[in-house]
């Protein structure tokens, strides 16, 4: 924790310094101000080569036009200046061009032939005539690596018909950061509106508020869990990274939260009923499993539980119901 | 604590260094219901200076509320308060030029000053160097619904004791950091550190069963804390592989202490805890009240302490790979290990009399928990293209965890003096071994007890999944599919008496019953006591199926189903055969309009005669947002769920529900439908428009009305929320009063309240006005 707390701490007060700030800006202006043509030059030498060896790999991709060659991003921006200087420049994938790579052409394939062409559409990558998983292939020859995206190509998004600019705008993002096409919240509401009625009840995570956001249970981009949670250690419940009180391992499991987890009990995005409970009586809840059957595998209740006397509120007694250390009736 | 001001006071810093300043995309604010989303604003300019394009933004403000009803649902629910406060603050660098320290730096936060939920994120990037992210969520928990844990006491005891707030009320802090650096990101090799902190702390409120419930109060202080470190290794252009190392460490401490909730004297002043429940005849016992005096034949409290401090290690090993070199094969998977060691010890005390055993005093010195997991986890994903629309897709998981556990409790127990009348008094001083024989009933346990309780739940799953994905063109694809999983779940326990020893007089009674005497007349039972072996095998067959449409760019429509069988079930809520449907469609026929709608149907049902389980959360809805003309847009929602969840269930009561009948496998209970149906209407509408250039001005309106039927067994046991209404209206006027300066003035209004009797406890109703005046400063 002290090893965190310092390092967080040396990291902001670098960031937030505003003589550094002062430094990093008039250094970054005069280098803005100071680029040369000669560097503009190496830059298109730089992502010709790269070019090169690029375009055998991207012609296999699909959408490619065939013995189309690579003519660099400075002759693009010479008919599509305005996408070119408000849409590009400044995001990330700008950023890595100065690398050699990334440039207009490595999402829209070779554009000699759209170049010969006098402009012609058809002869250079539109990722509105892909289909989603086509134009996604495209996105991952860069982000499939990431932890994060590695389950794309088989996630419920792209199954659904929901690819990469499903979300993402590489061109007219309004967010600062991922490119997103608007704030994370509302872009999920967009399909999943259900969810934002359930995120409006009186109970409810505050996902609205800004506190937690979708993708802090959900990986959007897949998991191997159902509905693309993500998971705890173990591959434990999600819920158990915030409620880690809950995550055990306790001597005395109340086995539904393990087996079956948290939503054999709770509605996880929002409910009508106090604590997220499925139903409104957590004696009802309770019933519900325990009552005897023929297999006898759930314990059932004492027949001197009076459901119209104290009895009625079973976590009143049984109080660490997710589970205890010291009491197989989750008394203590 | 200290750090969050840190943490905050820096990110404020970092906002005003880089000044004048702006609207950025930040977080919600300006008194917009939580349900409505803001009419998006045009983005500003920012600035250009030093090589960065800067927006920024910070708004101050002055929320002032009005409440009348209900305090606790109202801080359970809102818990918004009158004070002065950061609302929002933004801060969005990119770099022009891409030679600075970083590429790209946001910053933005909100709710400082006093707001239940508050938070801070920073993300900085340099794209080839290192991606920084820093968050800091800070979580203001107030709960006390008054119904939850409420014994609901009858009007008709004497006394009459209403407990009205919840038992379970708690007001804790939750308080989250998390950071992580990623060091160079689009290199063959990166590095991941990550640091995140959860730490929970607070008041809160339990109870306790000794012969009858007392409040307790619970301070908490809960902290957990993750390291994480990772490899990235980018073995060639379409393969990498990933190993992580996470460890976590848990502390959970907790004293519990006897809360006052309703004292009462006994003759002679000394004043008793009887607890939570006041029923006639039982409960805290026959007649509480004798005279003005508690009855000292009660079951009571002076004292209780617990002492927990739970400490848990859980390192975690993950690898991950991913490729896709091979020619039509995409492949992926992950494997993790992890092992868990948690450990506790229990100090607890009781003072006062349990009358069915006529303990007077339990303690519990040198009793120790232990308990662990181990989990096995390994993914393997699989995409062959068989065409460039034809895809095979296949999934497997395998995961094993067991969870073995120890408790070893010493407990040791006191009872009164031989001479007091059984059961016992609360006048009567506990006795001490040697030397004064202690009152022993048929059902008082061991005097010494000394018992191990051995536990072990453990899983195997196995699953694939396999679908057939066929894209038949770029506007539409269908897949069909099949999954299997084999699930083997493992309960087993054994509970042994190390020595329990039994002193006379009486000594033969409990486990001791027919047992052979020891020299000094006490009786020892050694030996196990309770053990079960349950295991549960359930094989589960489930087909799929999908489409997706998109004919024209602006429409895109989808449904998938599934139909599931399984063969076995672990409990009685777990159904047998499951369906889902779900379909929703977005279109978007004009620039300034997009329409919605979905459905989203489950159905769980176990037709098994005994237990007759259904379950059904059907759910409808559509939305638009529209903005035909500059300066007007509105948006508008509604859903419907109708949510059922219905099994029989057996009881004893009193009273017996209508429809009752003996139950099946234990004559002693009777057996009813327990039946729980919920309807939920959810309605919401916004509309901004400008009446003139410098006015913005917004309404908007959200309601969530609920209402239902339920077994209800208890006559005192209120509808509660099955009959509630949650409405949330707003007005907003934002006015612009200089260039980069906008005015505004907000009303929210909340107002929660039940339908149904309010039964034997304090009302849910609230209704409050919070009036929000801020000032925004944003470039």
């Amino acid at each position: 924790m002290r090893i965190g707390k310092l390092f967080c701490r040396v990291t902001l007060l670098l960031l937030c310094s505003p003589a550094v700030i002062q430094t990093l800006l008039a250094d970054n202006g005069d280098k803005a101000a100071g680029k040369s043509t000669s560097d503009v030059a190496a830059q298109n030498a730089r992502h010709q080569e790269h070019g090169k060896k690029a375009a055998k790999q991207n012609s296999e991709m699909p959408g490619a036009v065939p013995g189309a060659t690579y003519v660099g991003s400075d002759t693009c921006k010479n008919c599509h200046d305005e996408i070119y200087s408000k849409h590009f420049e400044g995001t990330p994938h700008f950023a890595l061009l100065k690398g050699g790579e990334h440039g207009c052409e490595d999402c829209h394939g070779p554009g000699s032939a759209h170049v010969q062409g006098g402009g012609d559409k058809a002869k250079i990558v539109r990722f509105s005539q892909l289909s989603p998983e086509q134009a996604s292939q495209r996105c991952l020859q860069c982000h499939e690596s990431t932890l994060e995206n590695l389950n794309f190509m088989r996630s419920v998004h792209l199954k659904n018909g929901v690819g990469c600019l499903g979300c993402h705008s590489p061109h007219h993002s309004t967010e600062p950061d991922h490119l997103l096409k608007t704030q994370q919240t509302q872009l999920c509401y967009g399909c999943h509106a259900t969810q934002k009625a359930e995120f409006d009840r009186p109970y409810r995570h505050r996902v609205d508020l800004g506190l937690i956001s979708c993708s802090d249970c959900h990986n959007p981009h897949g998991s191997f869990v159902g509905r693309q949670l993500r998971s705890a250690a173990g591959q434990f419940p999600v819920c158990t990274n915030c409620h880690t009180e809950t995550m055990g391992p306790f001597v005395f499991e109340h086995v539904p939260v393990k087996q079956e987890g948290c939503t054999s009990c709770h509605t996880p995005h929002g409910s009508t009923n106090p604590r997220l409970l499925r139903v409104s009586q957590v004696n009802l809840l309770c019933l519900q499993c325990h009552s005897p059957t023929a297999s006898g595998n759930v314990p059932q209740i004492p027949s001197f539980h009076t459901q119209n006397a104290k009895y009625q509120a079973c976590t009143m007694c049984h109080t660490q119901i997710h589970g205890s250390n010291f009491d197989e009736f989750f008394f203590r | 604590m200290k750090f969050a001001v840190i943490f905050g006071i820096a990110l404020l810093f970092l906002t005003l260094t880089v000044s004048p300043v702006a609207q950025g995309p930040g977080q919600m604010t300006d008194g917009s219901p939580v349900s409505s989303p803001i009419p998006s604003k045009e983005a500003p300019e920012g600035i250009e200076r030093g090589g960065y394009r800067i927006q920024q933004s910070v708004e101050l403000g002055l929320p002032v509320t009005d409440l009348t009803g209900s305090v606790p649902m109202y801080d359970t629910l809102v818990n918004l308060e009158t004070g002065p406060r950061i609302l929002e603050q933004s801060l969005s660098m990119q770099s022009l030029t891409q030679d600075g320290l970083f590429d790209s730096l946001s910053a933005s936060s909100f709710g400082w000053g006093g707001d239940p939920s508050n938070g801070a994120r920073l993300r900085a990037v340099k794209y080839r160097l290192f991606n920084f992210t820093a968050s800091f969520r800070r979580d203001h928990n107030f709960f006390d619904y008054d119904l939850f844990a409420n014994p609901l006491n009858p009007p008709t005891a004497t006394p009459v004791v209403n407990v009205n707030n919840s038992p379970h009320a708690y007001y804790n802090r939750r308080r989250m950091y998390d950071f992580g650096l990623t060091l160079f990101p689009q290199q063959r090799f990166s590095i991941l550190l990550d640091y995140s902190r959860n730490r929970m702390e607070g008041t809160s409120f339990s109870s306790i069963h000794d012969g009858t419930d007392a409040l307790l109060y619970q301070p908490l202080d809960n902290t957990f804390d993750q390291y994480r470190f990772g490899v990235s290794w980018k073995v060639n252009r379409h393969t990498t592989a990933n190993f992580t190392e996470n460890l976590q460490y848990s502390k959970g401490d907790s004293n519990d202490f006897l809360s006052p909730f309703n004292p009462v004297a006994l003759p002679g002043g000394t004043p008793v805890e009887f607890g939570l429940p006041w029923f006639n005849g039982f409960s805290p016992c026959a007649t509480p009240i004798i005279g003005a005096a508690a009855n000292p034949v009660c079951n009571g409290y002076f004292a209780y302490h617990r002492v927990q401090r739970i400490r848990t290690m859980i390192p975690t090993e993950q690898l991950n790979f991913q490729s896709s070199s091979l020619k039509k094969l995409d492949v992926t998977g992950t494997f993790s290990y992890s092992n868990a060691q948690s450990t506790s010890p229990l100090g607890e005390l009781f003072n006062g009399l349990i009358t069915r055993t006529g303990e007077r005093q339990i303690s519990t010195p040198g009793s120790h928990s232990r308990a662990s997991w181990i989990s096995v986890v390994t993914n393997f994903g699989a995409t062959y293209h068989i065409s460039d629309r034809l895809r095979l897709v296949d999934t497997f998981r395998f995961r094993n965890y067991q969870v073995p556990g120890i408790f070893d409790v010493l407990q040791s127990s006191l009872f009164n003096a031989g001479t007091v009348a059984p059961p016992g008094s609360l006048l009567g001083p506990p006795a001490v071994l040697p030397g004064t024989a202690p009152l022993h009933g048929t059902s008082s346990p061991a005097d010494v007890l000394s018992n191990t309780y051995n536990r072990f739940l453990g899983q195997n799953t196995k699953e694939n999944e396999v679908q057939l994905q066929y894209d038949t063109s770029q506007y539409a694809g269908v897949n069909i599919g099949y999954r299997y999983s084999h699930v083997r779940d493992h309960n087993d326990w054994t509970s042994i008496a190390n020595s329990d020893i039994f002193y006379s007089p009486n000594p033969n009674r409990g486990d001791c019953t027919g047992l052979p005497l020891n020299p000094d007349g006490s009786c020892t039972f050694s030996g196990l006591f309770d053990s079960e072996d349950d295991p549960v095998i359930i094989n589960e067959h489930t087909a799929l199926a999908g489409i997706w449409l998109r004919p024209k760019q602006d429409l895109r429509i989808n449904a998938d189903v599934e139909d599931g069988y399984a063969d076995n079930v672990r409990w009685r809520t777990q159904p047998r055969h499951v369906q889902r449907y779900r379909a929703q469609a977005t279109y978007t026929p004009r620039a300034w309009l997009n329409v919605g709608a979905n459905f989203n149907v489950v159905e769980q049902k176990n037709n098994t005669s005994d237990i007759a389980y259904r379950m059904h959360n059907r759910n409808f809805g559509f939305n638009a947002v529209a903005a035909p003309k500059e300066g007007f847009s509105f948006d508008l929602a509604y859903n419907y769920s109708a949510y059922l969840q219905n099994s029989n269930i057996c009881y004893i009561g009193t009273a017996a529900a209508s429809g009752s009948f003996t139950c099946l496998y234990d004559d002693a209970l009777l057996e009813v439908l327990g039946n729980y149906n919920n309807h939920t209407h959810f309605g919401e509408f916004s509309v901004s428009f400008k009446p003139v250039q410098w006015i913005t001005a917004r309404l908007g309106y959200s309601i969530t009305d609920v209402n239902g039927s339920t077994l209800i067994l208890d006559p005192l046991q209120p509808l509660g929320p099955l009959a509630s209404r949650f409405q949330q209206p707003i007005g907003a006027i934002d006015v612009e009063i200089a260039r980069n300066f906008t005015l505004h003035a907000g009303w929210n209004y909340y107002q929660y309240g039940e339908g149904s009797f309010v039964g034997p406890t304090a009302p849910r109703y609230f209704h409050a006005n919070v009036a929000t005046f801020s000032l925004k400063y944003a470039f």
